[in-house]
C-alpha cells in the first residue's frame, strides 16, 4: 500500500529486494510524526494538504553525488552541443540548460563552473541555469550551497580556492555570486503542468532519474523532457540510461565525448 | 562574476482540464499542440475514442507515441482494445507502438494474452509471444509452454521458445521437448530448445 502510494506521488516503483529500504525510511517518518503503528501514519500521510506528503517524498528519493560527475558530459556540452545550441541565436539571447534532477546543487553549479571556465563565448550570452528536484529539502541544501570535502574530490586546487569560500576546517561554501546564478525550484518531472511551468531549454541534464520510474512513468516523463526542450535542444542522461529503450522521440546524437538525445529542429531551423 | 543570469518562471497553470477543447486540439492543431492534447487527454477516459480516431490519420511519429503513452497511461479496457486493433494494422510502425503500448499495461495484456497467442494469424501469436516477455513468469509460462504443444508456425514455436529461455521454470521442460520432437528437421529449433532447457535448468540450479 505504501508503495503504491509512493507510485502515484513520484512514479519510483519499489519492488521486491527493496524492503530494507523503504522500512527503514519509514519507521524514519513514523518516529519523526510520533505515529506509533503504520495505519495512523498512513492517514496522516494521506490526510488532505498534509504537510507530511513533502516530507514523505524527501524521505524516500536518493540524493548521493559530487562536483563534476560525469564530466565527459561537461565536456561535450561545451565542446559540441553549445556551438550547435546558439547558431541561431543573436548575441544576448538567453540560453537555458536545466539539471533535473540537481540533488544538492553539486551539478548546477559544476555546470556553471565548468561553462565559465570553459566555454569562450559564455559572456556572450544570457545564461540560465535552473536546478530542480521533486525533495525541497535537498533545492534547499543546494541554494544553501555547502559542501563537504567528498562533494569537492573531483576539483583541483585552483577550482576550489576560485569557487568556494571555507567556513570552517570541513566545508565549503560555493561562493555568493554562483549561489546568485543559479535557481532551484521544486518540480516532479511526471507532472506535465509543474513541468510546463518551466519553459523551454536548451539543453537538460537528466541522469540516473529515469531508472528509479517503471515503464509508464518513464514513457511520460520522456515526452515531459521532450515538451520542455527548444527544437535542436539536448537531452543528457546518465551513462547507464538508454532513451532509446524508452521512447522514440529523440535523435540520437553520437559525439567525442558523449551519446545525448536531440529533440529533432523544427524544418528551416539548424 | 555573475556571468550567469538568474532565471524565472512562468506562472503557474491554473484551472482543470477542457478535455473537450483538448479533443478539438487534437484534430486540428499544429503539431505541438496535438501533442500537447493527446497528452493532456491521458487524464480522461471519455477522450478513448478521439484519440483512437487520431491514430487513423496520417500522422508524426511522435504524435503517435504520445497518443499511446496516453491510452497506456489510462489502462483500460477501451484503451487496451484500441491498441489491440492496431496490433493487426498494415502499418509495421503502428503495429510496433501498440505492442509497445500493451506492455505497458500488464493486467490488461493477462487477460488477452490467452486468446492472443491462440489468434487465428500467426502475426499476431508472434506478438503475442514478445508480449508474454514483460509478464510475471507464473502467468505466462505456462500459456506458451502450452502453445508450444500445438503451434503450427514454427517461427511462432521460435519466439515462444526464446521467451521460454528467459521466464520458463522446470514445469516447462517437457513441452519444449515435446516441440522439438514435432519439428526433428528444424535444426535450429531443435538448438534453441537445447539452449532454453540449459537456460531453466541453469536458473533452476
Amino acid at each position: 500500500m505504501l508503495c503504491d502510494h509512493l507510485y502515484r506521488e513520484t512514479g519510483i516503483a519499489f519492488g521486491e529486494g527493496k524492503e530494507y529500504y523503504v522500512t527503514r525510511r519509514l519507521t524514519e517518518r513514523m518516529l519523526a510524526t510520533e505515529n506509533v503503528d503504520f495505519a495512523a501514519y498512513f492517514a496522516h500521510l494521506t490526510t488532505q494538504g498534509s504537510a507530511e506528503r513533502q516530507h514523505f517524498i524527501n524521505a524516500f528519493t536518493v540524493n548521493e553525488t559530487y562536483f563534476y560527475r560525469e564530466d565527459y558530459q561537461l565536456r561535450c556540452l561545451t565542446g559540441d552541443l553549445l556551438a550547435n545550441c546558439v547558431a541561431a541565436k543573436p548575441p544576448g539571447a538567453p540560453l537555458r540548460i536545466w539539471s533535473l534532477p540537481c540533488s544538492t546543487g553539486e551539478e548546477p553549479y559544476s555546470i556553471a563552473i565548468w561553462m565559465l571556465e570553459n566555454w569562450p563565448l559564455v559572456d556572450n550570452y544570457n545564461i540560465e541555469i535552473i536546478g530542480s528536484d521533486i525533495d525541497t529539502a535537498v533545492l534547499e541544501a543546494a541554494r544553501g550551497g555547502v559542501y563537504g570535502k567528498r562533494a569537492l574530490m573531483r576539483l583541483d586546487s585552483r577550482l576550489v580556492a576560485k569557487y568556494f569560500e571555507q567556513p570552517d576546517a570541513e566545508n565549503w561554501r560555493v561562493i555568493g555570486d554562483l549561489r546568485d546564478s543559479v535557481l532551484f525550484a521544486p518540480v516532479n518531472a511526471l507532472e506535465t503542468l509543474e513541468m510546463r511551468r518551466f519553459g523551454r531549454f536548451d539543453v537538460i541534464f537528466c541522469r540516473n532519474m529515469l531508472i528509479y520510474f517503471d515503464e509508464v512513468s518513464r514513457r511520460i516523463a520522456a515526452e515531459n523532457l521532450y515538451e520542455a526542450l527548444l527544437p535542436g535542444g539536448y537531452l543528457c542522461l546518465g551513462h547507464a540510461e538508454s532513451m532509446s529503450r524508452i521512447s522514440g522521440i529523440f535523435e540520437v546524437c553520437r559525439y567525442a565525448d558523449a551519446i545525448v538525445y536531440r529533440r529533432p529542429p523544427e524544418p528551416g531551423h539548424g | 562574476m555573475p556571468l550567469i543570469r538568474k532565471a524565472a518562471l512562468l506562472p503557474a497553470q491554473t484551472g482543470g482540464l477542457d478535455w473537450q477543447v483538448e479533443v478539438s486540439r487534437l484534430q486540428a492543431g499544429s503539431a505541438d499542440e496535438r501533442r500537447a492534447a493527446a497528452r493532456a487527454l491521458a487524464a480522461e477516459p471519455r477522450a478513448v475514442p478521439a484519440l483512437a480516431a487520431a491514430l487513423n490519420e496520417p500522422a508524426d511519429a511522435r504524435l503517435r507515441e504520445a497518443i499511446f503513452t496516453s491510452l497506456a497511461t489510462q489502462d483500460n479496457a477501451a484503451s487496451f482494445a484500441v491498441m489491440l486493433c492496431h496490433l493487426r494494422a498494415d502499418d509495421a510502425e503502428l503495429r510496433c507502438l501498440a505492442l509497445d503500448a500493451m506492455k505497458l499495461m500488464p493486467q490488461q495484456a493477462a487477460s488477452h494474452l490467452p486468446s492472443l497467442l491462440g489468434d487465428t494469424d500467426p502475426d499476431i501469436r508472434l506478438s503475442a509471444c514478445e508480449l508474454a516477455r514483460q509478464m510475471p513468469p507464473e502467468t505466462a509460462a505456462p500459456l506458451l509452454a502450452a502453445r508450444l504443444t500445438s503451434e503450427p508456425q514454427v517461427n511462432v514455436c521460435a519466439a515462444a521458445i526464446e521467451v521460454l529461455a528467459e521466464i520458463g521454470r522446470p514445469a516447462e521442460l517437457p513441452s519444449l521437448g515435446a516441440c522439438a520432437a514435432r519439428f526433428p528437421a528444424e535444426f535450429f529449433l531443435n538448438f534453441s530448445v537445447e539452449a532454453a532447457a540449459d537456460q531453466i535448468r541453469a536458473r533452476a540450479g
